[in-house]
């Protein structure tokens, strides 16, 4: 909160509360009010920014599926499309 | 292709769809079964005995759950009845402990600040995005997750990483929603916090 | 229902990241909260952004205290005249009007406004009228003047006259 202005979410507050938002976990009276806050506030539109480009940046990270492992389970398919 | 065409091509043995699903799938399917059960090799035997298991039970799926949600129930099952076997609990049994903060209370300005009480004392600069999807990034992000404790690891992989849904993955590991939030904001808060440092440094 | 809708550049949502088509409805999520939000006039200034469209709304479910929100909205024109520098720097000066130049948070709002960060600005110089008075309510009355400013500069509420 600013010293004069209690009802209102502080930058501490917004940074642990980040994933309930994200993950659309926030009543409306709360979501609406981590927005106002992001809005404005430079250092919170900055971290918001980030959290989603380190989610983005893992999303990336998927590794391929084993080519070995495909082979084994087209194995497995073509195994059971026979004896169906 | 919605889960209703999908399943017409796997009955028709359409060899593509099932190899899209497989690249999809297994990769969580592995890490999940790798929690439950002691080696490598038995969990690929039971992410392999899934497999078998959904498209036998194909013929009987209603569409009432998503697919892949019903082949993550399946996976999961397979997985805690082998570890049973096994004689091992659930990883998930004991809640990891874990105080630290998302960011370090430094970074913000003191309750008693005459103005801005706990706001940011300075505003974390914008990363640029050209710098950011890069093979270097990428490394740095996946050393970040490697390095966290067990449980925030899974979560994150199988949720940003693998992409899964909350609900399938509270399934699978048998976790309340809460926790596995819990675990994921602790996850993420540290990976951003890691490639924060990286961005940090100057460039060699 | 015609109202207004801050994106960011590229008609981008600033919180959804989806890319507005132009002239085109669009159909958003049923779930109660996560349709079309837009602005009336006296909500504007609470959602500052890199551009300001008029929008119309199709079933409009609720009318909020900051907001209101819409099963169906389409981008109609965009707001050419929106300038957030010559914004925040009335905003920051009609601060100073209230609490006085050596107001520290107006010297916040003057710096955040030379910064080019019209949303802080505008939210600081709010707070600041809160400061020299002693008054929360005097959070509500700035923004208000805030947003009487923004209709007046950018003629709101005529339609066409816009794109002049």
């Amino acid at each position: 909160m600013t010293a004069l202005l209690p009802e209102e979410l502080t930058c501490r507050q917004v940074v642990e509360v980040i994933t309930d938002y994200l993950e659309r976990r926030m009543s409306l009276k709360d979501r609406t009010r981590f927005e106002q806050h992001v809005v404005t506030c430079v250092g919170c539109t900055s971290y918001l920014r980030q959290m989603k480009q380190a989610i983005a940046l893992a999303g990336a990270a998927k590794d391929p599926v084993d080519a070995k492992a495909q082979d084994e389970l087209l194995r497995l398919f073509r195994g059971w499309k026979e004896k169906k | 292709m919605d889960d209703r065409e999908l399943v017409d091509a796997l009955r028709a043995g359409d060899e593509s769809a099932f190899l899209a699903l497989v690249r999809a799938h297994h990769g969580s399917m592995l890490r999940v079964a790798s929690m439950f059960v002691p080696s490598a090799a038995v969990a690929e035997e039971v992410v392999q005995e899934t497999w078998l298991a959904v498209l036998k039970g194909l013929d009987g799926f209603e569409g009432r759950a998503p697919l892949k949600s019903w082949i993550f129930r399946v996976l999961a099952n397979r997985a805690r009845s082998r570890a049973q076997k096994e004689g091992r609990s659930s990883p998930f049994s004991e809640f990891e402990a874990d105080d630290e903060p998302a960011v370090d209370g430094a970074r913000f300005l003191p309750d008693d600040h005459d103005r801005w009480p706990g706001h940011w004392s300075a505003p974390p600069p914008q990363w640029a995005e050209e710098r950011l999807l890069t093979q270097e990034m990428l490394q740095i992000a996946g050393v970040a997750i490697d390095a966290l404790p067990p449980q925030q690891r899974q979560v994150i992989v199988l949720r940003d990483v693998e992409g899964q849904s909350s609900d399938d993955v509270c399934e699978a590991l048998g976790v309340s929603e809460g926790n596995q939030r819990v675990l994921l904001h602790r996850a993420r808060s540290k990976v951003r916090a890691v490639l924060e440092r990286h961005f940090e440094e100057p460039r060699r | 229902m015609i109202a207004f809708k801050w994106l960011q550049r590229g008609a981008v949502g600033p919180f959804s990241g989806f890319r507005w088509p132009r002239a085109q409805w669009v159909t958003a999520d049923a779930r109660e909260g996560y349709g079309i939000h837009a602005c009336r006039v006296d909500d504007l200034p609470f959602w500052i952004s890199d551009e300001l469209w008029r929008v119309e709304l199709d079933e409009v479910v609720a009318q909020r205290e900051a907001q209101v929100e819409a099963r169906r909205g389409r981008l109609v024109e965009q707001v050419q005249a929106w300038d957030a520098a010559a914004f925040a720097q009335a905003c920051a000066a009609h601060a100073a009007e209230i609490a006085g130049e050596a107001s520290p948070y107006v010297a916040d709002a003057r710096r955040r406004a030379s910064q080019g960060f019209a949303g802080p600005a505008s939210y600081i110089s709010a707070v600041a009228a809160v400061a020299a008075s002693g008054d929360p309510r005097r959070y509500a009355e700035e923004r208000r003047w805030q947003a009487r400013w923004l209709a007046r500069e950018l003629k709101l509420d005529q339609a066409g006259a816009l794109t002049a």
